[in-house]
C-alpha cells in the first residue's frame, strides 16, 4: 500500500529530521565566504565553500547586527548556526547565527577593515593634520574623570606651566556607549570653542577595552573636529584608529600632555634670547647704517669733486698735444717731399742741361726745336744755343747712320 | 596692534619675523627703529601673557538639556 505524501509535507517532514537532529541544531562550519548579498531588509546571504562543496547561508539582521566586522567575498570565516531546510524551495541551507574571521579575532578584522576603508578616504593623511599650537592657553582633556591618567596629565601640565587652564571632559572610555560619549565630547568642545587643543587619552587596556578608539563615528568626530587633538591611547605598542585620524599621536597620556605646553622656562628663555637678539640686531643694524654713511662721505666724489673736471683737462691736454706733434710730422713730410721735387723739376730744366754741354738747334727764326736730320737739308740755316750763347750756321752735310733704306722724309 | 586679538604664538612668529629682518640688516635706519620697536612691544606682550594667564582646572558637565557646565576640578 502507498502513502502518498504533498511536497509541502515531504518537505516539513525533512526539516523535521534536520531540526531533531544534535550536530544539525547546533553547528559551527568553516568556510570561505562567496556570493555575498548584504539585502536592503539587512539580511546577508551568501553561500561558503571549501576546495570541493559549497552550502548556502543566511544571516538574518539581528544576527548580523553584532558583527564588529564587514563579511567580503573571499573572507575565511567560522560560521556557528543551524542547518535547516527552507521548505518552500526544498533547499537546506546554514542559518547563521555567529561569524568570525577564521585566524584572526573578530575584533583585529574590524580594525583592519575600518583602517582601510579611513585611510582610502583620506582620514589619516598628513594633509589634514592640524598643528598643535606653540602655547594653549586652555587645554581640553577628554577623558575618565577618575583613574591615573587624568591626574598624570593634570600633574605634568602643571609642573612645566604653573599657571594654566585645563578643562576636563568627563567620558566612559570603555564599554557600551563609550565611543558615543567621547565622539560627543570633541564635537561640544568644538561646538563650544573653549580650548584650543584637545588632548584625548585613556591608559593602557586589551584590544576590547581599548575598543572604543576603533569605532568609525570616534575617528569622524577626530577628523571633523577643528580644534587640534593629540591621542594618547594605551601604551606606546598600541595603535588605535584614533591615533591615525588624530593631528598627533603621544606614546602616553603623559607625552600628550607634555607635547601639549612647553615649559615656561623654555618659553621665557626663548623670549629673551629674542629680545637679545632684536636689541643686538638694532645696534648692528645702525652700525652697518653709519659705515655705510661713513663710505659715502670718504669717497672720492665728496672728497675731490673736481677730479673729474682734472682728469678731462688732462685729457684734452694731452690731445692737443698729440694734435700738434701730428701736424709738425705732415710739414716735414710735405717739405722734404717738395725739395725733392724742385730738384725733379731743377734737373729737368734746359738750361742745366745746356751747362752739361748739350745744345738746342733750331731753324733760323723759328722757335721749333730740331730733333731729326731728315728736318734739315744741306744748306739750311740753323740756330745752335749754346748755355752761354748762340751760334749761326749753315748745314753742310748729313748723315743718318740711323735711316733705313733712304730717306724717309 | 590690537592686543586683545593676537595669540602668543602669532606674536612670538612676528618677533622673530623681525628680528630676522633686522639681522638682515637690509633695513632703512627709519625701518629699523619702527621694526626695534615693534620687537619690544611683541616680547613684553608675550612675557605677560606667560604670566597672565591663569591658573584653573575645571570640568565640564552636560546638564539634562544637553548644555555644558564648567565646575572646578578636584583630583
Amino acid at each position: 500500500m502507498r502513502y502518498i505524501l504533498t511536497v509541502t509535507e515531504t518537505n516539513k517532514y525533512i526539516k523535521e529530521l534536520f531540526t531533531r537532529d544534535i550536530i544539525l541544531s547546533r553547528i559551527w562550519i568553516r568556510g570561505e565566504i562567496s556570493n555575498y548579498k548584504y539585502h536592503t531588509s539587512g539580511h546577508m546571504y551568501f553561500t561558503i565553500k571549501d576546495e570541493t562543496s559549497l552550502i548556502k547561508c543566511v544571516m538574518f539582521r539581528t544576527q548580523n547586527s553584532t558583527l564588529r566586522f564587514k563579511p567580503e567575498n573571499g573572507l575565511k570565516v567560522i560560521i556557528g548556526g543551524s542547518v535547516s531546510v527552507f521548505e518552500r524551495d526544498g533547499q537546506y541551507q546554514l542559518y547563521a547565527e555567529s561569524m568570525e574571521p577564521d585566524g584572526i579575532g573578530a575584533l583585529h578584522m574590524a580594525f583592519e577593515q575600518l583602517k582601510k576603508k579611513l585611510s582610502i578616504e583620506g582620514l589619516f593623511d598628513d594633509k589634514y593634520k592640524k598643528r598643535i599650537p606653540l602655547i594653549s592657553e586652555r587645554i581640553g582633556v577628554v577623558t575618565s574623570s577618575t583613574g591615573s591618567v587624568v591626574r598624570d596629565i593634570i600633574n605634568v601640565l602643571c609642573r612645566r606651566f604653573p599657571n594654566i587652564h585645563i578643562k576636563i571632559f568627563p567620558v566612559a572610555v570603555q564599554g557600551e556607549g563609550a565611543s558615543r560619549q567621547i565622539a560627543n565630547a570633541i564635537r561640544k568642545l568644538n561646538e563650544l570653542s573653549c580650548v584650543d587643543v584637545i588632548i584625548l587619552a585613556r591608559g593602557g587596556g586589551s584590544l576590547e577595552e581599548l575598543w572604543a578608539f576603533n569605532e568609525e563615528i570616534v575617528a569622524r568626530s577626530i577628523f571633523a573636529s577643528k580644534i587640534p587633538i593629540i591621542s594618547a591611547i594605551g601604551h606606546e605598542t598600541d595603535f588605535t584608529i584614533s591615533d591615525f585620524v588624530a593631528d598627533l599621536r603621544a606614546p602616553t597620556p603623559s607625552a600628550a600632555a607634555e607635547l601639549v605646553v612647553m615649559e615656561k622656562m623654555v618659553l621665557r628663555n626663548n623670549l629673551n634670547t629674542m629680545n637679545n637678539r632684536l636689541a643686538n640686531a638694532l645696534t648692528k643694524s645702525l652700525i652697518l647704517q653709519k659705515s655705510r654713511l661713513q663710505r659715502v662721505i670718504e669717497s672720492s666724489a665728496f672728497k675731490q669733486p673736481y677730479d673729474r673736471v682734472y682728469q678731462e683737462r688732462m685729457r684734452l691736454d694731452m690731445l692737443g698735444k698729440s694734435i700738434s706733434r701730428s701736424m709738425k710730422t705732415i710739414l716735414s713730410t710735405n717739405k722734404s717731399s717738395l725739395a725733392l721735387l724742385v730738384g725733379k723739376l731743377d734737373a729737368m730744366s734746359p738750361l742745366t742741361v745746356l751747362s752739361r754741354g748739350y745744345s738746342i738747334v733750331k731753324a733760323k727764326g723759328s722757335q721749333e726745336i730740331i730733333k731729326s736730320v731728315s728736318n734739315v737739308k744741306q744748306g739750311s740755316e740753323l740756330e745752335i744755343q749754346m748755355a752761354d750763347g748762340r751760334i749761326s750756321c749753315i748745314v753742310n752735310d748729313i748723315e743718318n747712320p740711323f735711316a733705313l733704306g733712304g730717306n724717309n722724309e | 596692534m590690537s592686543k586683545k586679538k593676537i595669540s602668543y604664538e602669532d606674536a612670538i612668529l612676528e618677533l622673530e619675523d623681525i628680528v630676522k629682518k633686522l639681522e638682515y640688516g637690509e633695513l632703512t635706519i627709519e625701518e629699523s627703529l619702527n621694526a626695534f620697536q615693534k620687537g619690544i612691544e611683541l616680547s613684553k606682550y608675550c612675557n605677560n601673557k606667560l604670566d597672565e594667564m591663569e591658573k584653573k582646572i575645571s570640568i565640564l558637565l552636560e546638564n539634562e538639556k544637553g548644555e555644558i557646565v564648567e565646575e572646578p576640578f578636584s583630583y
